[in-house]
């Protein structure tokens, strides 16, 4: 397959930047630091052996028994030479360093914010990072393995007695 | 009392908010434009008003239930959403579908994908003014609804394949409805050009609005009709071919300027392509199961007919309806091509009945980011013609 060339270029050039690769089910996967995550994707973008110019994906899974339990995947994919190769890099959720890619990909803008409101890691350098799907003021991070399918808050844990908790919002358009 | 100037507004900053409920926004989607006259100077937009995190809900059905989800994702085009999600289980169980099934399938997916061309044409017409041209499209849009209707018992959502095959044999009612669809297809296609295609009114809405160059559009991730409009020949039919699309002769249309116009000239051509593949799918069905139970019984349910006559097939057929398929430990990706993009489904299993993590790729997310980068610098009217040419679908994009 193709893809593996790729995986033998960015394996003899960055190997330190690399902890493990799986290419199980026909699909090439690295695994990688958030240290060094920056590093690889560029290396991935400029070569002129590789080219990865779009990343066409980006999204999180919990693992709630590891310490860092979340991991991010990048699906990175390039139109010229039709290489696709997932970067996996793992991080804690409070992490405070994670690097953005949103000065490399354009796409990544609005990926790394989708994570961001499902999984609430904060990534360093975004410049416009709100939630995207949920409300603003959603309690909470969906796609964590510990929010529950079905959560309504019961009578006890609502707190009437919060300023404006019952009180006509202004929206504006008085 | 008020002055004269207390009217003035400034109109070099002037912010308007379209939606979430506006008719051209096609859905609840939600776009705060900043306007200088009515130049648009940005025109951000606000999703997230149709989230129902159904990719929450998958890790809480087994694999089967989750494929009812997955239709009801991008509605329009049904099939297509339950192909990618079957195949990527598919990869992750090992399992590979009969030709039969195959064929089928391709069948499904490029009807679905002509029906959601013609939503997509009927509803950007009326955006821009043209509003016979939604009826003849909701004409025959009916008559493809009738077609899915006839072989799998709905009309938007199938949910028709299964892993390893299809739900059912096809029949005699389905492929006589096919072929008459075939038959008169290809006039009707000229019709709905002979009304927009070189018309003036159409031109001047349409050429050289929204640009969006080659380079920009694959920074953004844009795929399919969007990508394709601006001249890259990026179609996963042909790239990496999935589900005997290697069998058919068929073209990847392209534009050159990726404007609007360029975009809708693709997807035209696109029904042309695709009904190409219809009719060859169709002549060519080759003869066997529709399931690949003999192969795979270990992840594929029975065919009715075996799991009421034997015995192993009755025991089959309870285990699969009581604990459902377990694929092995691992993660498959498998992207398709939706006929809004490129649509992938990122499969990761832990060994149990549920699916650990779905992922989806949503084709729509990422082409309307990139409407900001579209509207620049164009008319406020402009943008419902840049939008309607994204041919976005808000139950994708927010999932």
């Amino acid at each position: 397959m193709e893809t593996f060339f790729a995986l033998s270029v960015i394996k003899d050039v960055m190997q330190r930047c690399i902890i493990s690769t799986d290419t199980s089910n026909d699909d090439v996967r690295v695994t990688t630091t958030k240290e060094n995550l920056v590093e690889l994707v560029k290396f991935m973008k400029e070569d002129s052996r590789l080219n990865f110019d779009m990343l066409s994906d980006l999204f999180g899974v919990d693992y709630p028994k590891r310490t860092e339990r979340i991991e991010v995947i990048y699906n990175l994919y390039s139109t010229k030479n039709n290489f696709r190769i997932f970067v996996k890099c793992q991080s804690k959720i409070d992490e405070p360093d994670y690097p953005s890619l949103t000065s490399i990909y354009e796409s990544a803008n609005w990926f790394e914010r989708e994570v961001y409101d499902l999984f609430g890691l904060k990534f360093k350098g975004h410049p416009h990072l709100e939630r995207i799907l949920n409300p603003e003021d959603w309690d909470g991070h969906p796609l964590l393995k510990d929010y529950p399918l079905r959560k309504r808050p019961s009578v006890e844990e609502l707190n009437f007695d919060a300023p404006g908790f019952l009180e006509e919002k202004d929206f504006g358009n008085k | 009392m008020f002055e004269y100037k207390d009217f003035l507004i400034d109109v070099e900053n002037f912010v308007v908010n379209i939606g979430p409920q506006h008719p051209s926004t096609h859905g609840v989607l939600r776009v705060i434009v900043q306007l200088d006259g009515e130049t648009v100077v940005r025109a951000e937009p606000i999703i997230g008003y149709l989230h129902t995190s159904m990719e929450k809900y998958a890790e809480f059905r087994t694999y089967h239930q989750a494929e009812t989800i997955t239709d009801r994702m991008d509605y329009v085009s049904g099939a297509s959403n339950n192909l990618g999600y079957i195949l990527a289980v598919e990869k992750l169980c090992g399992v590979k579908a009969t030709k039969r099934a195959e064929y089928v399938r391709v069948i499904l997916a490029e009807l679905t994908r002509i029906s959601s061309h013609l939503v997509w044409l009927g509803t950007h017409a009326v955006d821009l003014g043209a509003l016979t041209e939604f009826l003849y499209c909701f004409r025959e849009r009916e008559l493809i609804l009738d077609i899915i209707e006839t072989l799998t018992g709905a009309r938007m959502t199938p949910s028709f394949f299964r892993v390893g095959g299809l739900a059912k044999d096809i029949h005699k009612d389905f492929v006589a409805k096919t072929r008459d669809f075939i038959k008169i297809f290809p006039e009707k296609i000229n019709q709905y050009e002979a009304l927009l295609t070189n018309n003036k009114i159409w031109f001047e809405r349409t050429k050289n609005v929204g640009i969006i160059s080659k380079e920009d559009a694959v920074d953004f991730a844009l795929t399919g009709p969007c990508l394709r409009g601006s001249g890259l020949k990026y179609d996963v039919r042909k790239i990496n071919p999935y589900s005997a699309y290697e069998d058919f002769d068929f073209d990847v249309p392209t534009g050159d300027t990726g404007d609007v116009y360029d975009r809708y000239i693709v997807r035209m051509e696109e029904m042309r392509q695709s009904l190409k593949i219809v009719s060859q799918a169709l002549e060519n069905i080759p003869e066997g199961e529709f399931l690949n139970y003999d192969t795979y019984p270990l992840y594929v349910i029975p065919p009715r007919k075996r799991a009421l006559t034997t015995m192993e097939g009755m025991i089959s057929l309870f285990k699969y309806g009581m604990e459902g398929i377990k694929p092995p430990k691992g993660e498959a990706y498998v992207s398709i091509e939706n006929p809004r993009g490129e649509l992938g489904y990122y499969m990761i299993s832990d060994g149990s009945a549920f699916p650990y993590r779905m992922r989806v790729r949503p084709p729509s997310f990422c082409n309307v980011s990139a409407l900001n980068k579209m509207t620049k610098g164009h008319l406020l009217a402009d943008l419902v013609s840049i939008l309607g040419s994204i041919d976005i679908l808000l139950g994708e994009i927010d999932r």
